[in-house]
């Protein structure tokens, strides 16, 4: 699994070990350059002796001139390459030969067959015999070489050093890098191990933004809001499966218990009891079937049979089912038709959405109440809205409104409703590509059909 | 034995109660939530079987109110609300056993005489006294070995005293839980029911007589020398 913190220490370790290598390398590099060119310093003055020893003197070779024992001294004639002269140190070894240039000088290293590893410098230099006509120039290449162990340890021993001293180093910056990125990323495993934690039983938990960084701090107020719309999600879920088993476990309840009684006490067995059972049945039919309504209209993509439609003449028969009982009740009604309104619609899906409010309006506007159709003519986003006396409801309630199964009444003693209604009415309404906004205001609830997109 | 049941559906509520009188329970029983609590507080039960979801007062308001009164009666909750966080709710909140609807009525009746017999402190369904026994889940006495054929009427009474032996149990008491409430105060029932059941349990005119009256206190059952 990949570790934001593995990764971190991964490449930042990686790159300090290149950069310490790297380091390292240059440092022992240009120190080794450094003792280098101080060996070559110290062998230039035993240079310019040899070219003095090499000077023919009245008495031929100058070779007793501040000549010093460890240094090897080898002349040679530049043409045939012929040794012109040898120190008395080398013995039967020789230095090798290197063509060089008058004035120039040039160094490089050679190790003896015995092992002997020794750094040259050479230059080239004439040498003149004879005297008036007879002078004669002669190129020759002079070399001294003196042992380089000291410099090879001398470089051994700083490589030594700067290994250990890079070893060191590296460890303790990785250690400071690590400790660093543990630190700085502190927040962040808190912030995973604490979204890790949350879980179906934790949802009423959020996430403490205080003294968080501010880049991780999106991300907390974003979780917290999905956990905000999650714990809803949850109540809401709970709720309805609390509605729905009580919606479906009293009916069955009522006919197991009915039947049971029946059987064990026969001589308490009532004839209304097949009517009971009958009734509660139809109940239990009702719930299943608006479910299965519903979930068909949620799952509907496509309508077909739309029709152009003229509201001002479909809705009153729709009315009309309801107005007995709204009479019944003595509620007072009022149809608003303040001009035509057509609308392309599915006529069939259109009267279940009307069925449902003038069915909820009935049912719960009390006694002497009032209920308001009003029609909103052109070609306004909303379409009609429907008004009624709701003097329970509150402010609160509009969000569980349209919540299956959600009744006021929490008891839901009351057993010819269900709370599927308003459900139904909203997903038909969706389907339509409408919407139903509920408002309450000073007791009265009213619910307009709107576009949903307009246009 | 005295039983409360209040549960707003018409069917549930004439179901429960048949069986409990079936069982030989005085009952009384309510939709509304608030008189519910009325009758808890006015009279003794043994066991209450309320529902949740109630008109008027819900289940666990009426549990919390009574138990705030001080009234230990072993409330059943007999409701549709399945989840675990409301069993627990109600449990927490004072009630003595849970049941979700549908249930078997055999179970129903077996919790509500687990939980009168809990009252009692009696965890054998068979109560001894002298050579009378009362199987309390089968709701049959025998004396000597000999099953008694005792109407229903007077076996709540002896059901009574048996569980209360020892103790002497007024008048008052055996009405207010073996009768239910439109038993008039006024009657002489306790007094004529305690007669014909000192017959009942006779087997034989050498048995010895278990139920005894304290003059101006009750009825005492026990086995004296």
């Amino acid at each position: 699994m990949r570790s934001i913190h593995r990764h971190l220490i991964f490449w930042l370790l990686s790159c300090l070990l290149v950069l310490c290598l790297v380091a390292i390398i240059s440092i022992i590099a240009a120190f080794r350059r450094s003792l280098v060119a101080e060996f070559d310093r110290s062998l230039i003055p035993q240079l310019n002796n040899a070219q003095l020893i090499l000077r023919p003197g009245p008495l031929g070779f100058n070779s007793e001139i501040n000549r010093s024992p460890d240094v090897y001294i080898q002349a040679w004639d530049s043409d045939t390459q012929n040794t012109l002269y040898k120190s008395e140190n080398l013995g039967k070894r020789k230095l090798p030969f290197r063509e060089v240039n008058n004035h120039s000088t040039e160094h490089w290293d050679f190790t003896f067959e015995n092992g002997e590893q020794i750094r040259l410098a050479a230059t080239g230099i004439l040498t003149f015999t004879g005297r008036g006509e007879d002078l004669a120039g002669n190129a020759v290449v002079v070399a001294v070489a003196k042992d380089r162990s000291s410099l090879e340890s001398a470089v051994r021993r700083l490589l030594f050093s700067a290994g250990a001293i890079g070893l060191l180093g590296s460890l303790f910056t990785a250690a400071i890098a690590v400790w660093v990125l543990r630190k700085g990323l502190k927040p962040l495993d808190h912030l995973g191990e604490k979204v890790d934690r949350i879980d179906s039983g934790t949802l009423a938990d959020r996430l403490e933004t205080g003294g968080m960084p501010a880049e991780l701090l999106p991300f907390a107020n974003r979780i917290n809001e999905l956990l905000d719309r999650l714990e809803a999600a949850f109540v809401r879920e709970r709720e309805f499966s609390s509605d729905l088993s009580h919606e479906l476990r009293t009916p069955i309840a009522e006919i197991r218990s009915i039947a049971e009684f029946a059987m064990m006490y026969p001589n308490r067995a009532e004839e209304s009891d097949y009517q009971n059972i009958f009734e509660t049945t139809e109940r239990l039919t009702a719930i299943v079937e608006a479910q299965l309504a519903l979930s068909r209209i949620e799952s509907s993509h496509e309508l077909e049979g739309h029709e152009q439609m003229d509201l001002e003449e479909f809705i009153p028969v729709i009315w009309k089912s309801y107005s007995n009982a709204a009479e019944e009740k003595s509620i007072r009604s009022n149809l608003t038709f303040e001009g035509p309104r057509h609308l392309k619609t599915h006529p069939g899906i259109l009267t279940t959405i009307l069925e449902n409010l003038f069915s909820n309006a009935v049912e719960y506007t009390p006694e002497s109440g009032s209920i308001t159709f009003e029609l909103i003519p052109g070609d306004s986003d909303d379409i009609f809205r429907i008004s009624n006396t709701a003097p329970n409801l509150e402010d609160a309630d509009l969000d569980k409104l349209f919540n299956r199964l959600w009744r006021k009444q929490e008891s839901r003693s009351d057993a010819n409703h269900f709370g599927l209604g308003l459900s139904l009415a909203r997903a038909c309404a969706k389907a339509l590509g409408f919407r139903l906004i509920p408002k309450l205001d000073s007791g009265e609830l009213s619910i307009t059909l709107s576009l949903d997109s307009p246009n | 034995m005295r039983v409360l049941v209040v549960e707003d559906s018409d069917q549930i509520r004439r179901v429960v109660a048949g069986s409990l009188e079936e069982s030989g329970y005085a009952v009384d029983a309510t939709a509304e939530g608030d008189d519910g609590l009325w009758m808890a507080e006015t009279y003794d039960y043994d066991v209450a079987v309320l529902d949740i979801m109630l008109p008027g007062m819900d289940g666990l308001t009426i549990l919390k109110k009574l138990r705030e009164a001080g009234k230990e009666v072993p409330v059943l909750f007999l409701t549709a609300k399945d989840q675990i966080s409301d069993r627990v709710a109600g449990l927490n909140a004072g009630a003595d056993d849970y049941l979700i609807k549908p249930f078997a009525i055999e179970e129903m009746l077996a919790r509500v005489n687990a939980l009168c017999r809990r009252k009692f402190g009696k965890h054998d369904t068979v109560v001894k006294v002298a050579d009378l026994a009362l199987d309390l889940n089968a709701k049959k006495i025998t004396r000597q070995g000999k099953t008694l054929d005792i109407p229903s009427r007077y076996f709540s009474i002896l059901e009574y005293l048996i569980l209360n032996a020892g103790k002497v149990v007024s008048r008052t008491e055996i009405e207010s839980h073996i009768y239910d409430e439109m038993v008039s105060p006024m009657s002489n029932v306790v007094d004529v029911a305690i007669h014909s059941l000192r017959k009942a349990i006779e087997v034989d005119k050498f048995c010895k007589p278990l139920i005894h009256t304290r003059r101006g206190q009750g009825y005492v059952l026990e086995e004296r020398d």
